[in-house]
């Protein structure tokens, strides 16, 4: 198959989110499991998603940001 | 070339919807399968409005967060049968997300039918993905004992095997908006009703993935039409992935980035095969939420 490396690479990213959002919630709820007051739990809750949302965005951005860069360097070169 | 295929969709499945309450005389099904078609509905809806007069991307984003009403309305009104909260994740079991789940409720609709909506870029390739879909809810709804799934998923198998061959490429017939809006909007609202909030959410990895590559290049909600670069370029009708830096990203660039140039034909294919691995997660997601369901 021609397009093999791409779908290897693209399985294997959709692998990886699926373990990491698992990962992501399981660690969220540990945290949040030895919180005994509701309302500070959903407040830490909250603010760990957000904060993890956030992290991936980054990453993504950072990651999209290096790939362009690639293909930039690839342009400029003879 | 007819550009709403969503009229066909739509109509296919609410047949199916009538159909599916006079074989099941269930009220609980009754309750979820209504709640779960006027949601997907009111997003079919949305996507009408917007092939016939476009919409911006915040505007499309923002209407098709109304379909959430028929969900609340229906936990207001039937809360024994339509529970909303504490979802079930593989490993780890009934998770403590009350307050969290209520602040992403608006999205859980609106976010898988905007996620359809923008991968329905080539011929065949919400049909596909989707027919693929449902086979792996057909097999999560045997593994979970589930109804409600099991008549889904056969309404969706149904009415896309009789319309993919037309969306097929060289397409005669178009989504549109209307008909990705629906699709998504229907397997957000069977996520929530279904209480398969996570089977659903790897369905749609490859959706999410190509979204937020889209939206962190773009830099939020654009109509294509607002962005100046293209992140494809189209020779002798070969796709290729754009070699312009500023370009943004989106999973199709990032396929022909590392596949190499290609046709459409090859890459409507290519995503087909490609939902078969969230596909086969989301068959071991139900395998793994069997023992806490």
């Amino acid at each position: 198959m021609r397009f093999a490396r791409a779908y290897l690479a693209i399985s294997s990213l959709i692998l990886f989110t699926w373990i990491t959002l698992i990962l992501i919630i399981k660690s969220i709820e540990a945290i949040i499991a030895v919180i005994p007051s509701s309302l500070l739990r959903s407040i830490v809750g909250l603010s760990l998603y957000g904060t993890w949302g956030l992290i991936i965005i980054a990453s993504i951005k950072i990651m999209l940001n290096k790939l362009s860069a690639i293909i930039s360097e690839k342009k400029s070169s003879p | 070339m007819a550009h709403s295929g969503g009229i066909i969709i739509a109509a296919s499945m609410f047949a199916a919807y009538l159909a599916a309450l006079l074989v099941y005389h269930k009220a609980s099904i009754t309750v979820q399968m209504t709640t779960i078609i006027a949601s997907a509905l009111i997003c079919f809806l949305v996507g009408l409005y917007d092939d016939i007069k476009i919409l911006g991307g915040k505007e499309k984003t923002l209407l098709t967060i109304l379909s959430i009403i028929p969900i609340i309305a229906a936990y207001f009104f039937f809360p024994t049968i339509v529970s909303l909260g504490r979802p079930v994740i593989p490993l780890i079991g009934r998770i403590r997300l009350t307050i969290v789940y209520w602040a992403i409720l608006p999205l859980a609709v609106a976010g898988p039918a905007n996620l359809v909506n923008m991968l329905d870029i080539y011929n065949g390739v919400t049909p596909g993905m989707m027919l693929v879909a449902a086979a792996a809810l057909l097999a999560s709804s045997l593994i979970l004992s589930s109804d409600l799934l099991f008549i889904s998923s056969l309404m969706l198998i149904a009415t896309l095997l009789a319309y993919y061959p037309f969306n097929a490429y060289p397409s005669k017939v178009f989504n549109g908006d209307s008909g990705s809006l629906f699709l998504g909007g229907f397997l957000g609202a069977l996520a929530v009703v279904g209480k398969i909030e996570f089977i659903v959410l790897t369905l749609l990895i490859p959706h999410l993935i190509n979204g937020i590559m889209v939206l962190v290049s773009f830099g939020g909600f654009k109509e294509h039409r607002q962005v100046k670069g293209r992140p494809i370029e189209v020779k002798d009708g070969v796709l290729m992935a754009s070699h312009d830096p500023n370009a943004p990203w989106s999973l199709t660039r990032f396929i022909l980035y590392i596949g190499g140039p290609a046709h459409e034909k090859e890459l409507s294919h290519f995503y087909i095969l490609l939902e078969l691995v969230p596909a086969i997660l989301a068959v071991i997601t139900a395998l793994l939420m069997r023992v806490y369901v």
